[in-house]
């Protein structure tokens, strides 16, 4: 799928553009009504489809920026800017490539299961380390797969972990579990930046999948997993349709 | 290219959290705890614990 992006995230074209489906309908039936001089109420219905659908589409590509790589929800993370990062779940390398832009003297290890469809066609570590090259940082980056409720790492590897909308998808079982791993892994007071899916009114305006997919999440449940699993919760906040927690490995 | 020696230090088996040692003319890495064999596919180890097989020395 061509994208207006030199990165290759691979996203799939209904995540991204889908909105063009019903724009185009919209539209098309917004000109029959006027050509064949329907009732107004047709052309009001074809309008409002017309103005969500354009809604959707500009909040994904443009304020959301799905083909680019991610900005950080917060400066605090790795302020130091330098450091051993896993991007836990790290798919095409999203997150892992706004880390890797913005904390210049860091390196990522991006771990995923590389299994099953999660939005991106071809969802491969080859791809990841296709836009660590595209992103000129090839050399600070490197792909594993494996599965984050049984990482391949030994304790204290890292100095910071960022997942981006990847832990929220296991079941609860499977959260604590990798909660757990990302602390094993963590040095001591190492961070972890973690993003999840938030049904907030952009995504009722994005996207209807993530909807019928994705749970209310309750913030309270996500600071009682962190603290469970050893962690100190210093940052919380919301971006659109995230919630994100900057925790803190306690000693 | 292969994996990179330094890279190798931070990889561990996903089952017992021990390092793991290029075997196989660096085609594969194993844990000397549980003897699994994990392949590394272009360049890239596979840490799962499902696709791994179990060697005797």
């Amino acid at each position: 799928m061509p994208t207006f992006s030199k990165y290759e995230f691979g996203y799939s074209w209904f995540v991204a553009y889908g909105h063009l489906v019903p724009l185009a309908l919209a539209a098309a039936l917004a000109a029959v009504a006027a050509w064949r001089r329907w009732p107004r109420w047709v052309s009001v219905l074809a309008a409002v489809v017309i103005v969500w659908a354009a809604a959707g589409l500009f909040l994904m590509n443009v304020a959301f920026g799905i083909n680019r790589p991610m900005a950080l929800p917060t400066e605090r993370f790795l302020a130091s800017g330098a450091g051993r990062v896993l991007d836990a779940g790290a798919g095409s390398g999203r997150a892992a490539m706004g880390v890797l832009l913005s904390r210049p003297k860091a390196t990522v290890t991006g771990l995923d299961i590389y299994e099953g469809y999660w939005g991106i066609d071809d969802n491969t570590p080859e791809r990841f380390m296709t836009n660590a090259r595209i992103a000129g940082a090839a050399d600070r980056a490197e792909a594993r797969t494996g599965d984050m409720r049984d990482m391949p790492f030994e304790d204290g590897t890292f100095d910071a972990v960022v997942s981006a909308y990847a832990i929220d998808h296991l079941r609860p079982d499977g959260i604590v579990e990798a909660l757990a791993e990302v602390s094993r892994v963590l040095a001591p007071r190492g961070e972890l930046l973690l993003m999840i899916v938030n049904v907030d009114w952009v995504a009722w305006l994005v996207s209807p999948h993530a909807i019928a997919h994705h749970p209310r999440q309750d913030p309270a449940r996500w600071r009682a997993r962190l603290e469970q699993a050893g962690f100190v919760v210093e940052e919380e906040g919301r971006k659109p349709a995230t919630l994100y927690f900057l925790a803190r490995k306690r000693q | 290219m292969p994996v990179d020696a330094e890279l190798l230090d931070i990889l561990a088996c996903p089952n017992c959290k021990t390092p793991v040692k290029l075997v196989k003319n660096d085609t594969a890495l194993k844990c000397d705890q549980c003897h699994r064999v994990y392949p590394i596919k272009d360049d890239i180890p596979v840490m799962l614990i499902d696709e791994a097989t179990v060697e005797q020395d």
